[in-house]
């Protein structure tokens, strides 16, 4: 198949497949992946940690596991993982400067999972810091680049992790998503991105951002790659008691989509903010469902406003909660400054070790939740989240799945949003709804924009736990309409 | 509503944060931006509505036993040590 730059390269199920009929493949694909990401990686600045002994040590050890034929679905699947997901024997830096030089003691249950299925962790990827950004802007180790244009944004928080698939790095990713991190990159960068239902994978091993909302999400450039890294990564974990008890999703179960008797709603209130040249894609997605006489209806959930506010004040107050933990005394980094008590230690090792973004936040997160306006902004928001709960149900008591684009914009360049934080955080408009509700979605390409010659994504949302559904309508979309 | 550059500094030192004059002032103006834009959720009238919200249910629970780790692979992660213990700045004279 070939990817969003038009090179020829192997799917996930070739590799798979390929490694099991002929061993000398495996260290076929490896060298290619290693050697492109040594020339074109530092440029597109999508891996915060790439080590070839890494490479080959996991090499090895796949080698002695196909000997001894052990049952491996993912045999020799290169993926890259978002650097604020722990990987054993990886740094896990958030790319933050607190966590500098900071390796974690275990593997995530996601990581566990792959490794187990005998996937091959390419390296770790770049985000906004703590995945707070809809850029990869914000990251201590300097902004990614969208590979389909160097000037561009690859969006946020996993743009390293999206960059990597769109660029030919590797042909999967893990990245997470709170509040669009997932689709709007991948949107961003023209490739498949899905934020499961909460609790669907586990989050054990993934750096908390905003509990509620958080997600480990998957990146791809075809729904069957897709499938093949959810079937491995989901499934209850004892140690997330928050994870679902449902069974792994299926990647062999294929839903039979019946395009005549699916039901779409067209979410009109994320049209509003929407460009131009993404609406005029966006009709042709809506077109196509329209002609394969599936019975498409305009929706309107004026509630939707106040999603991306409710959202803010949600993230942030759980942000700066989660974020306390950060200080200087057990792991990552310590101001080197003179420190005279604990209080010194904890106060200037965060200040210097928080980078702008993050700070800005953990400050809002403590204003929403202090007393006397905690009523006024927490408390609120939590009501307006139950409310677009009981709307979105309503919607799915009607629709089978719930369109929309998954960005008002394509890609922007590279420090347009300059100090701005609001005007960035519109850019989550589309997505943020999906976490709030806790709702599966998923963002595939629709297109390029005329006027940008920038890919445009489109936002496919199903019902709590109807993954298989998402994955149908993806693959016949992808299918028929590119 | 009117957000001043004391009640910035005084969240930042409740959140142990130390915010330089010039980025406190930045940070009152984005602070203010950032309110702004979230005080659209007063127009909503959410009625009768609790503030009662859960995504799910706790299906996995671990057993309640301790776990426990190589006491040398966690301090070893501390940005100073001593020996096998995390070294801190002094607390009690």
């Amino acid at each position: 198949m070939t990817n969003s730059l038009g090179e020829r390269l192997w799917t996930g199920e070739e590799i798979v497949s390929g490694v099991k009929e002929d061993r000398s493949f495996l260290d076929q694909v490896l060298n290619f992946y290693c050697s492109k990401i040594k020339k074109e990686g530092p440029e597109i600045n999508c891996f915060t940690f790439f080590s070839e002994s890494a490479l080959a040590q996991q090499q090895s050890v796949l080698r002695q596991r196909i000997e001894a034929k052990e049952d491996l679905p993912l045999a020799g699947l290169p993926v890259s993982v978002k650097d604020n997901i722990a990987v054993e024997g990886m740094p896990l830096t958030c790319a933050s400067k607190i966590l500098e030089n900071y390796y974690p003691s275990y593997s995530a249950t996601a990581v566990e999972r792959l490794v187990k299925a005998g996937a091959i962790i390419i390296g770790k990827t770049n985000l906004d810091e703590f995945a707070m950004g809809s850029s990869s802007e914000y990251s201590y180790f300097g902004p990614v680049k969208n590979p389909r244009d160097k000037r561009k944004v690859s969006g946020g928080s996993s743009g390293g992790s999206a960059a990597s698939v769109a660029g030919g790095f590797c042909p999967v990713a893990l990245g997470s998503d709170t509040g669009g991190s997932v689709r709007q990159p991948a949107s961003f960068c023209g490739v498949l991105g899905l934020k499961p239902s909460y609790g669907r994978v586990s989050r054990y091993g993934l750096t908390a951002f905003g509990s509620s909302l958080d997600q480990i999400g998957v990146f791809a450039n075809n729904s069957r790659d897709l499938s093949l890294i959810l079937n491995a990564v989901s499934g209850q974990d004892k140690k997330d008691s928050t994870s679902s008890a449902l069974p792994p999703f299926s990647a062999e179960k294929h839903e039979s989509l019946q395009p005549e008797k699916l039901k779409v709603g067209i979410l009109q209130d994320f049209l509003k903010p929407a460009s131009a040249d993404v609406i005029e894609s966006f009709a042709k997605a809506e077109e196509f469902f329209k002609n394969q006489g599936a019975q498409v209806q305009d929706v309107f959930f004026p509630e939707l406003q106040y999603s991306v506010p409710a959202y803010y004040i949600i993230a942030t107050a759980e942000a700066s909660s989660n974020l306390s933990r950060y200080d200087g005394a057990r792991y990552g980094f310590r101001s080197k400054g003179r420190l005279n008590s604990l209080g010194e230690m904890y106060k200037q090792s965060r200040s210097q070790g928080f980078g702008e973004e993050v700070t800005r936040r953990i400050i809002l997160g403590a204003f929403v939740l202090s007393e006397g306006y905690s009523d006024k902004y927490y408390q609120k928001a939590t009501k307006v989240r139950k409310l677009l709960l009981s709307g979105i149900n309503k919607l799915f008591d009607k629709y089978d799945i719930l369109l929309s684009p998954t960005t008002p914009t394509t890609a922007f360049d590279l420090g347009s949003h300059g100090q701005d934080p609001v005007s960035m955080y519109s850019s989550d408009v589309c997505t943020v709804l999906a976490n709030l509700t806790g709702v599966p979605s998923l963002s595939v390409p629709c297109g390029v924009s005329e006027k940008t010659k920038m890919p445009v994504g489109l936002q496919i949302i199903a019902n709590r736990n109807q993954e298989q559904k998402l994955m149908s309508v993806s693959s016949f979309f992808q299918q028929g309409f590119c | 509503m009117e957000v001043s550059s004391s009640l910035v500094e005084k969240i930042a030192n409740r959140v142990q944060l130390q915010v330089s004059s010039e980025l406190l002032s930045t940070y009152t103006k984005q602070l203010r931006k950032m309110l702004d834009y979230v005080d659209k959720i007063d127009e909503l009238d959410e009625g009768s509505c609790n503030d009662f919200f859960s995504l799910v249910s706790c299906s996995a629970e671990r057993e309640d036993a301790p776990v426990l780790y190589d006491g040398g692979v966690i301090v070893q992660q501390a940005p100073q040590r001593k020996g096998q213990a995390f070294q801190v700045p002094q607390v009690v004279d």
